[in-house]
């Protein structure tokens, strides 16, 4: 996870330290503004405790072990804002004084271990510590939040990655930086880290929120283990519906500006019109899957008015906005009957 | 008859519940982690204390010298502009007396097998294109694998071995400039090094802390192994191992509290009132100035090459 030098070109980690200057500041003003003088070497422990978290292997089926990274341990136990200052100077030292990660890729790296390891995976324990306020619960959680937050930061990382090839290429053929594109690093990346790295975060940070919560640092962790209540998620909820009744600008605005189709989402007869001819893979999966709503349109709604796409379209983004809500809502209460 | 000892007691009980001896290999390997982070920490005070080029100068100018080079590196294009970089890294590192053993045992090694490994399939015509001088897998027509075209010929091509080395001369030239800092800089005086980036207190103070609080902790969790591997005699279920690390990451994680607090009220039992203000530091040198000039001007001139 830890992007060494070289691996980057300069476009991409100066952007990277752009983007974190910004963020280190926010996470340094909160931080600060919540820190008494006793409690200053908090920071310094949660930076030194991500080294312990790595130097404890967890054994795996077939005699084999991994290790965690923590970033959403740290969230959980000080908060998303001082897990990414924390986490940060912990990618720092490693880079400084242990070579691990690059100097010129600390941006890059604290972009994605520092800020969406712990801000994805915290918002997901959030919201399922509300749903499970057992302890074990609350332990599932957190381990769903490790797995979740490991991967996001995994997709990130792919990300900057697989752009190097489009954005450093010499004109020799040879690039420049990271050599693999999207369609290599998304999915090598995002699969080891969903099946297997983060099955072992989400074990780590499971079983230790499970044990740390009979412990005295309750203290610490009573901003997080209470969750959100459901009354705070009403300005979501309207907030989606409203998205939702806007949703047919989507429509409208392509046809008022006489724009073309979105930018890779031809049809087959368009691609014809641009290069001449239908790749014959494309052909070949063209209709391979017939969607319940095509272009989120009732089947045979293709020559309708706006008027009543836009009431399709309204009503995709309700459906779409309720399914995902349901499976959710179905999967938490499974994870809590089991965790009864 | 020999009177059998306790040990022997032991394994024919075990034998005879069908218990099997204790297979510590998760806590072997933590342990063994520990002591690679300690005797390392020993190795680079000691090449730090030799008297070589880059042990001689500030650490200042050795800092902003390496962060001057890896820059310089990140910006290189051409083989010959980073081969050029390479030779610098390895002439300051003849000239500061860190051997090739202990540089490659302090990281560079595994950077180099695994940018090897990272490298090796870009030498493929699959994925840098180009015609390949190497065939390794001919078909008669281009095939399908999942969402990915293969094409007929799979083989080595010259734009494959091409964008290898660049990626592999980049990456050993810049991690062995960062090795070769932090093996010729002690941890406090590259820490104190930082204020000359003008980084705020806060994270001064805190990096300072952190490296403090690393060999505290890292020791304490030396001991946390070292108890379960003397304790532990039969195997136990999966299940119990992770269990076990689990309860023992939670205790590190209490005791690390229970340091903050007390190093917390020792603080401001001596006037500490969360401000934090950094010591002036003394001018560079002569020596200093001159290792910058040469480094930018090296770095420069590669880039003409």
């Amino acid at each position: 996870m830890h992007i060494p030098d070289g691996y980057l070109g300069p476009a991409t980690y100066l952007s990277s330290y752009v983007a974190c200057v910004p963020l280190w500041g926010a996470a340094a003003r909160k931080v600060q503004a919540g820190l008494t003088a006793r409690r200053v070497p908090l920071l310094a422990i949660s930076a030194a405790f991500t080294f312990v978290v790595m130097m404890f292997n967890v054994p795996l089926p077939g005699a084999t072990t991994g290790h965690a990274v923590g970033g959403v341990l740290i969230a959980i136990a000080v908060g998303p804002w001082g897990a990414a200052l924390a986490i940060s100077i912990a990618l720092a030292i490693q880079a400084l004084l242990f070579g691990d990660g690059g100097i010129t890729a600390i941006g890059a790296n604290c972009l994605n271990i520092a800020f969406v390891m712990p801000f994805t995976g915290y918002a997901v324990y959030r919201w399922l510590a509300r749903c499970f306020p057992s302890p074990k619960g609350r332990a599932i959680a957190a381990g769903i939040g490790g797995w979740a937050g490991l991967t996001c930061a995994a997709f990130t990382t792919a990300v900057l990655f697989g752009i190097q090839p489009l954005l450093h290429t010499a004109s020799d053929g040879r690039a420049l930086y990271a050599p693999y594109p999207l369609s290599v690093t998304v999915p090598v990346m995002v699969l080891e880290h969903l099946l297997l790295f983060g099955v072992v975060e989400a074990l780590l940070t499971g079983l230790t929120v499970y044990h740390l919560q009979g412990s005295r640092s309750a203290w610490i962790l009573q901003t997080a283990d209470v969750g959100v209540p459901m009354k705070k998620y009403r300005a979501l909820w309207i907030a989606l519906l409203a998205l939702a009744l806007i949703s047919p600008l989507g429509l409208y605005l392509p046809a008022l500006m006489r724009a073309g189709t979105a930018w890779g989402e031809w049809s087959l007869e368009e691609i014809r019109q641009m290069v001449g001819y239908v790749p014959a893979g494309m052909r070949q999966l063209n209709g391979f899957w017939k969607a319940l709503l095509p272009d989120y349109a009732l089947p045979g709604q293709d020559a309708a008015p706006l008027a009543h796409r836009s009431l399709a379209y309204i009503f995709s983004a309700l459906l779409g906005i309720g399914l995902c809500g349901a499976a959710t809502y179905i999967l938490a209460r499974r994870l809590a009957k089991k965790s009864r | 008859m020999p009177i059998p000892s306790r040990e022997q007691e032991f394994f024919e009980m075990a034998r005879a519940r069908r218990l099997r001896p204790a297979r510590n290999g998760f806590v072997d390997k933590s342990l063994r982690q520990l002591a690679a982070f300690f005797s390392d920490a020993l190795l680079r005070e000691e090449t730090a204390r030799r008297s070589g080029l880059l042990q001689r100068l500030d650490p200042r100018a050795r800092l902003l010298g390496t962060l001057f080079f890896v820059l310089s590196v990140s910006l290189a294009r051409s083989i010959p502009d980073l081969a050029a970089h390479a030779a610098l890294v390895a002439a300051v590192l003849w000239l500061s007396h860190v051997r090739l053993r202990e540089i490659l045992g302090a990281g560079l090694l595994i950077a180099l097998v695994f940018s090897t490994l990272m490298a090796l399939p870009a030498t493929l015509n699959l994925v840098s294109g180009g015609k390949p001088l190497l065939p390794l897998l001919v078909r008669d027509a281009a095939w399908r694998l999942g969402p990915y075209t293969i094409p007929p010929i799979v083989g080595i091509s010259r734009e494959g071995l091409l964008t290898a080395a660049t990626f592999l001369l980049r990456t050993l030239a810049s991690v062995a400039a960062v090795l070769c800092l932090a093996l010729s800089t002690p941890w406090m005086d590259l820490l104190r090094a930082l204020r000359f980036l003008r980084l705020p207190p806060l994270v001064l103070q805190t990096l300072g802390m952190t490296v403090r609080y690393l060999h505290v902790l890292l020791r304490q969790s030396e001991e946390i192994h070292l108890g379960k591997k003397s304790r532990a005699l039969t195997r136990r279920p999966l299940i119990a191992d992770h269990m076990w690390v689990g309860s023992r990451m939670a205790y590190a994680w209490e005791k690390s509290l229970r340091l903050m607090e007390d190093v917390g009220e020792a603080m401001t039992a001596r006037g500490f009132t969360g401000e934090m203000r950094a010591a002036p530091g003394s001018r560079l040198r002569a020596a200093d100035w001159g290792f910058l000039a040469a480094v930018a001007g090296l770095c420069l001139g590669a880039h003409f090459i």
